[in-house]
């Protein structure tokens, strides 16, 4: 289904037939619903430690990174899927939090959205620099740590079948 | 003829049949756009029920969600609450929900994915998880429905003034033709 445009952790979910329906009717919520869902989707896959990426998995951590984990747990709220050992993207859950989308003429831009709040470095401290959560994705995904790829998204089946369901509810919606 | 059938409830399907003759009172040959249409928002119907932590009947679904479920790594990735009960992990098995067959008059809509079927079964039977029968319509659905559709209905079988509509619906029904071969 997908015609696919991929720069780090930013991805176009693009379909011949968003084109053509848009030449029939209006698809811009159609479009708003397959970005719902595939961030969402993507979102729940990456916390799991399942992402849609080419190896289904993001890489081991290493152990002084999961010191810098627990260490960081003691002093920032923690998302309920954190575990300091576990390779899933996820401490407090800002970046994919961040993960969103914008509509574009034939489909949907995935892409991480906005600023980070800084992490507490100490009981009276706080991290110095203010990356982007596209810059962090940008920055995780170089060190093999991608949310997702177009390969990984493609290849999964469930992902490609949601997809035209949500295109044939639109589409029976719109007939009367 | 009853208005809608009663829940057929199977490992490999969860499904239930609607009359849209007994519904409207008129014959629905040669009316695709409208049937595919009634059959959507008739599905529309069970999944925001489900959604808003309702059996199938109105009541509510089985509330908290069990303590052992709520740890499972998967109720915390997609940042689940224990009290908020709806039917929703991945959002797979509602999204699953289609129409399963379509006669001229009479719709089946339902679950037969081969991953999907068995686990809306468990749902609505209680099998290896607590009883939540969230699939299906109750009369009070039907009629809701049926109010909201009555003026479209009537329309679409006037005789004049529909070729616009009858256009637009005939693209629409290619363009949904050609997602059979999708996914």
């Amino acid at each position: 289904m997908a015609k696919v445009d991929i720069k780090f952790n930013r991805q176009k979910l693009q379909a011949d037939i968003i084109k053509r329906i848009d030449k029939v009717i209006d698809a811009d919520p159609l479009k708003k619903d397959i970005g719902i869902f595939a961030t969402t989707r993507l979102r729940f896959e990456a916390r799991k430690g399942t992402p849609l990426n080419d190896e289904r998995n993001f890489p081991p951590l290493k152990p002084i990174t999961i010191d810098n984990r627990e260490y960081l747990a003691r002093f920032n709220r923690t998302h309920p899927a954190f575990n300091e050992a576990r390779s899933n993207v996820t401490l407090t859950g800002q970046l994919l939090n961040a993960l969103g989308f914008q509509v574009i003429s034939r489909g949907v831009e995935l892409l991480f959205i906005g600023e980070r709040r800084p992490y507490r470095t100490g009981p009276n401290s706080v991290a110095n620099d203010t990356p982007t959560n596209q810059e962090v994705a940008d920055y995780l995904a170089e060190k093999g740590f991608r949310v997702f790829t177009k390969k990984g998204i493609e290849s999964d089946r469930k992902f490609s079948s949601n997809i035209t369901q949500i295109v044939r509810r639109f589409l029976r919606r719109s007939l009367k | 003829m009853a208005k809608i059938g009663p829940i057929k409830t199977t490992k490999s399907e969860v499904s239930q049949t609607i009359n849209l003759k007994e519904i409207f009172g008129v014959d629905f040959t040669g009316k695709e756009a409208l049937r595919k249409a009634l059959g959507q928002a008739f599905i529309d119907r069970i999944i925001s029920k489900a959604k808003s932590g309702k059996r199938f009947d109105g009541k509510p679904l089985k509330s908290p969600y069990s303590k052992e479920y709520a740890e499972s790594l998967e109720f915390k990735a997609a940042g689940k609450s224990r009290g908020k009960v709806n039917m929703t992990l991945s959002g797979d098995m509602l999204g699953s929900i289609d129409i399963l067959d379509e006669k001229a008059n009479v719709l089946k809509i339902g679950i037969d994915d081969e991953l999907e079927a068995p686990k809306a079964y468990n749902h609505q039977e209680g099998d290896t998880v607590p009883a939540r029968p969230f699939f299906g319509l109750n009369n009070k659905d039907v009629e809701e429905i049926r109010s909201e559709f009555l003026e479209d209905v009537r329309a679409a079988f006037k005789e004049r003034g529909q070729e616009k509509k009858e256009k637009i619906n005939n693209l629409i029904l290619k363009l949904l033709g050609e997602t059979d071969g999708e996914g």
